[in-house]
């Protein structure tokens, strides 16, 4: 968020608590995310989620104006009056108004996501039940990536540590400030590959391939889950993104490349 | 004036009865029974979910509870309910004797406890239950689903053939048997919206069954519809699916909206506000119900301009919408208000359904719905619009017409009770949802990362309390049905229409000679 | 038309639907409400069949799915256009760890639209049984999907390798020239899919 909107939104954020940005990255909210695509959609989903609450604000009061003041019990007499085609009309066109005001940035950030075109990287993406497969193209490195959270943890036995379901043996490394595309396929049934602070989240369909990308901003860590229904062990599956520099990121690779060679 | 004679008693009175009354008793009772069974679902499912690695059940039966929750809620409490409702209240309102086709009623509901008993006992059939949700996506439920699968798929068949059936006789009933001089526009709001219910269940159930059919095919007759393998495809299976599944939601709901339009103007002392363009605006809705389908498929890899008409499309769904709550809001407007059981779920109704329809549109938000989509803000999203929309308005027009079918007043201290408990636990239950939604936790698992622990401890307390509440519910109705203060036949002030004209409870045979109406 | 189980299945469903649809005209005239709407329902059970070979169709014209036709196309007539290349990538996928070895002889070429390419892939039945493979091609981004003509293809067949047998499979194909201007790069994947049961039983069905 920019300085502006967010001195703007100071008020009621304080008030409400939900709007400013420390908020966004506790477990309350969408995450604003370290992509550009997932600002933009952070950004949608505010102003959205800000508008609904005005007018829900708007309705809601008249409706308690009317439970407290036009109460039988004191003594208000009921109208008569129950329909009005022009009344009709104005509520239908006001919120038809509102939501073309709300499809402007909507059209806006879905072009942009459709945008797959100049990457720098492709990644194949294949899902397994219960496990993720990436395949560098262009390249001989692939690996499986599952699940590393030991057994002792998930039955209770030992404590569990901080990313307790979201670890994984061999993370996706990825360079920052490239254009990365997905492809993405299920090898058995349909998975999905979703990664909230990259806002990137598509269907691994068996049988197809489907397109995504992402441009990371910021190193650091990223924590995802599979998110379509996959059997037993979906819950445990998760995805796990470790964006680097670029030249960390070729170190990573060629030591890769080397051991797949051998 | 009725006409007296002798009608079976007993068993035989239950199960061949041609009597509007008695099917929408038995109906509004099977409703409540699994209501009970999915409810027991939840429990554990939440209980499961209470805190992470609780592992009170093991993940591949998690599974078959989320599913079963799903289906018995949807086909099996909310759905039967609301034709309970159309059965006993359709007839009354439009001064019929019966429902069209009273034999067809009798199997219309007599088929529901064997597709039920069929659904039920699968979760005791080798390899468990359906595990796949209650949505059975391709492969999963093709290639990898349990034996128990074909008999879902044989029990989703018979609840579609109940379901067509009810629809008919609706239909039929309301096109043929109102009152002489009762127009369509001045039958009551609740014989609108269960009208138009009806064509959506004509029109989409048999393509449910088209479905499951094609499931069935896959997994035993060689056909590939849904696998690639075989020249088909798992996302043909989304569409299918969905072109009922959209529809089907809206049958869910609109009833409810009936209800509530019956509710809001009794106690408002005021006429509905806006009859004509509550009428055009279910209609609309209903209508651009076909047309939505592929938001619940955003993230399957559709081409762009796919994403942008079902984008806006689904957003166009909140103008009719918008419109009738705010015909409800002026019809209590200047009105002169009392706070009864039927009215406060009515009030709530409004409120809770509308925050719903809020996500609903967030939902339907493309770009926003890559975050949202198969997470808890989806959940969160459903059981608002389904929980405290259908199912609050269940309440509500039981508290409202229970002294017309039983003759007694219920206990107005105990509904009261029964309404804050189950709003309260319910908020508890659902608003934390949305926020473990937004943080990243998706749907259907059964355990989960730290940070989602405590408002998911939350959500369970809350369920726990829901769920306790509603067997509060049960003892007051039981309660009501036994005995009370004798409820006259205008029961409510100021209700108007030829419901309230007969008395309470209201005979076995009523309007055996058409009213006089108006 | 092809005969496969699931175009058998969707015209027998259909024909029922046909019949049913037929009866309810014939048997119920004086009580029209209930004919329209006994019509209406098997009506839209058969458009729920329907939906199958519609939903192809529409994903053959529009390309929306990424599904490519698993027919020939002909090369004929196709002029190049020099302004602009295209890199076409392979990439390969097994479907439920189907166990050959399955590998494209190019993993990616650069043409000119409407210039004719022949690459290979190289499968090998790693097992010690015969077995039958189904390749399953799909195209990202989908809009493409209809500008990839295809004129000689392993997919449009199943393969039968016997134990440790390989094979050079052929593929030969032609962007055709009014594909988007903004399309640099396309990926075109295949999944090997192990159909040797249903290939047995149709040896077995039909001799």
């Amino acid at each position: 968020m920019s300085l502006n909107s967010r001195t703007a939104l100071l008020i009621p954020g304080l008030l409400l608590g939900y709007a400013s940005e420390a908020w966004a990255n506790l477990t309350l909210n969408m995450p604003v995310g370290v992509t550009d695509i997932s600002h933009k959609i952070y950004q949608l989903h505010m102003t959205v989620l800000w508008i609904c609450v005005v007018i829900g604000i708007i309705v809601f009061s008249i409706m308690f104006y009317a439970i407290i003041f036009h109460r039988k019990s004191v003594g208000h007499q009921a109208a008569q009056f129950h329909e009005s085609t022009k009344v009709e009309i104005i509520w239908t066109i006001i919120p038809f108004i509102i939501l073309i005001v709300m499809a402007v940035p909507a059209t806006k950030t879905l072009l942009a996501m459709d945008d797959i075109t100049d990457s720098d990287l492709t990644i194949k993406v294949t899902g397994y039940m219960w496990r993720w497969h990436y395949e560098y193209i262009g390249t001989n490195v692939s690996f499986m990536s599952e699940l590393s959270t030991p057994y002792e943890q998930i039955i209770n036995r030992d404590a569990k540590d901080e990313h307790y379901l979201r670890e994984v043996n061999n993370p996706l490394v990825l360079p920052i400030n490239k254009k990365i595309r997905f492809l993405m396929t299920g090898n058995d049934v349909i998975h999905s590959w979703w990664v909230p602070e990259l806002a990137v989240k598509k269907d691994a369909i068996p049988g197809f391939i489907n397109e995504t990308w992402t441009r990371i901003n910021t190193p650091g860590i990223y924590r995802g889950q599979c998110a379509e229904l996959c059997g037993a062990r979906h819950g445990f599956m998760p995805i796990v993104v470790q964006a680097v520099s670029e030249q960390e990121f070729q170190t990573w690779l060629a030591a890769q490349q080397q051991q797949a060679n051998k | 004036m009725t006409t007296e004679h002798t009608y079976p008693h007993g068993i035989k009175r239950w199960l061949f009865s041609t009597n509007h009354k008695d099917i929408g008793t038995m109906y509004l009772w099977l409703s409540f029974i699994m209501f009970l069974v999915g409810g027991a679902s939840a429990m554990l499912i939440r209980a499961e979910l209470f805190k992470p690695g609780s592992n009170l059940v093991t993940p591949e039966f998690f599974n078959q509870l989320t599913t079963m929750h799903g289906l018995i809620m949807v086909f099996g409490a909310v759905m039967p309910a609301f034709v309970g409702f159309a059965n006993w209240m359709i007839p009354l309102m439009i001064g019929a004797p019966d429902m069209a086709m009273p034999r067809m009623n009798n199997w219309s509901f007599w088929i529901l406890p064997v597709a039920f008993s069929m659904l039920i006992s699968t979760m005791f059939m080798q390899g468990g239950g359906p595990n796949f949700g209650w949505t059975f996506y391709a492969p999963l439920s093709t290639t990898y689903g349990p034996l128990s699968t074909d008999f879902f798929v044989f029990s989703v068949h018979l609840m579609g053939i109940s379901s067509i059936m009810g629809a008919i006789n609706i239909i039929a009933t309301i096109l043929n048997m109102r009152a002489s001089s009762m127009s369509l526009m001045q039958m009551p709001m609740f014989c609108w919206t269960w009208l138009i219910t009806a064509f959506l269940l004509l029109a989409v159930m048999p393509v449910l069954a088209g479905a499951v059919t094609m499931v069935l095919a896959d997994r035993h007759l060689g056909t590939s519809f849904f696998e690639a393998g075989g020249g088909g495809d798992p996302v043909l299976f989304q569409h299918v699916f969905w072109f009922f599944g959209h529809p089907e939601v809206y049958i869910i709901i609109l009833p409810a909206f009936g209800i509530i339009s019956e509710i809001i103007p009794t106690f408002s002392r005021k006429k509905l506000f806006g009859y004509h363009s509550m009428v055009y605006a279910t209609a609309s809705i209903a209508l651009l119900s076909f047309v939505v389908w592929a938001h619940h498929m955003f993230t399957t890899g559709m081409p762009l301009a796919g994403e942008l008409f079902f984008m806006y499309m689904t957003m166009l769904i909140a103008v009719p919408t918008g419109v009738k709550v705010f015909n409800w809001v002026s019809t209590m407007f200047k009105g002169a208000l009392t706070f009864e059981t039927p009215m406060l779920f009515a009030i709530a109704f409004i409120i809770l359904f509308t925050m719903g329809g809020f996500t609903g549109l967030m939902l339907a938000m493309a770009p926003a719905d890559f975050q949202y989509h198969d997470s808890y803000f989806v959940v969160a999203h459903f059981h608002y619009v389904m929980v405290a929309g259908s199912l609050m308005a269940i309440f509500g027009g039981t508290y409202y017409w229970l002294p017309k079918w039983s003759g007694h007043m219920y206990s107005e201290t105990l509904g009261k009770f029964h309404f804050w408990l189950t709003l309260i636990s319910f908020n508890v239950t659902f608003f934390p949802m949305h926020f473990v939604g937004l943080a990243g936790m998706p749907r259907r698992i059964p355990d989960y990362a730290l940070q989602f622990t405590e408002f998911n401890q939350l959500a369970s307390i809350g369920a726990f309390t829901f769920g306790l509440s509603q067997i509060f519910f049960l003892f007051i109705v039981i309660k009501t049905i036994r005995g009370g203060k004798p409820a006259p036949a205008r029961v409510w002030e100021d209700a108007k229409g030829l419901t309230w004209e007969i008395p309470s409870p209201a005979p076995h045979h009523t309007f055996t000679i058409p009213p006089q109406w108006n | 038309m092809e005969l496969t189980a699931n175009n058998i299945f969707v015209c027998y469903a259909l024909l029922f639907c046909a019949i049913i649809f037929a009866l309810i005209l014939i048997f119920v005239k004086k009580q029209k409400l209930l004919r329209n709407l006994l019509l209406t329902i098997i009506g839209m059970a058969g458009f729920s069949f329907a939906l199958v070979p519609l939903y192809n169709v529409f994903c053959d014209v529009t390309g929306l799915n990424g599904k490519l036709d698993l027919t020939v196309q002909s090369a004929k007539n196709q002029h190049l256009d020099y302004s602009r290349t295209i890199t076409v990538e392979f990439v390969v996928n097994h479907n439920h760890e189907m166990p050959w070895e399955f590998k494209p002889k190019h993993k990616s070429l650069t043409l000119h639209p409407g210039q004719l390419a022949t690459t290979a892939y190289f499968a090998r039945n790693t097992t010690k049984r015969t077995m039958t493979a189904q390749a399953i091609p799909s195209i990202a981004p989908s809009r493409v999907s209809k500008f990839f003509k295809k004129t000689e293809c392993f997919c449009f067949s199943s393969q039968k390798l016997g134990p440790g047998e390989s094979a050079y499979l052929t593929l030969s194909f032609y962007l055709h020239p009014d594909i988007p201007k903004d399309v640099q790069r396309l990926t075109l994947a295949y999944t090997i899919f192990d159909v040797t049961k249903s290939d047995n039983q149709q040896e077995h069905d039909h001799g």
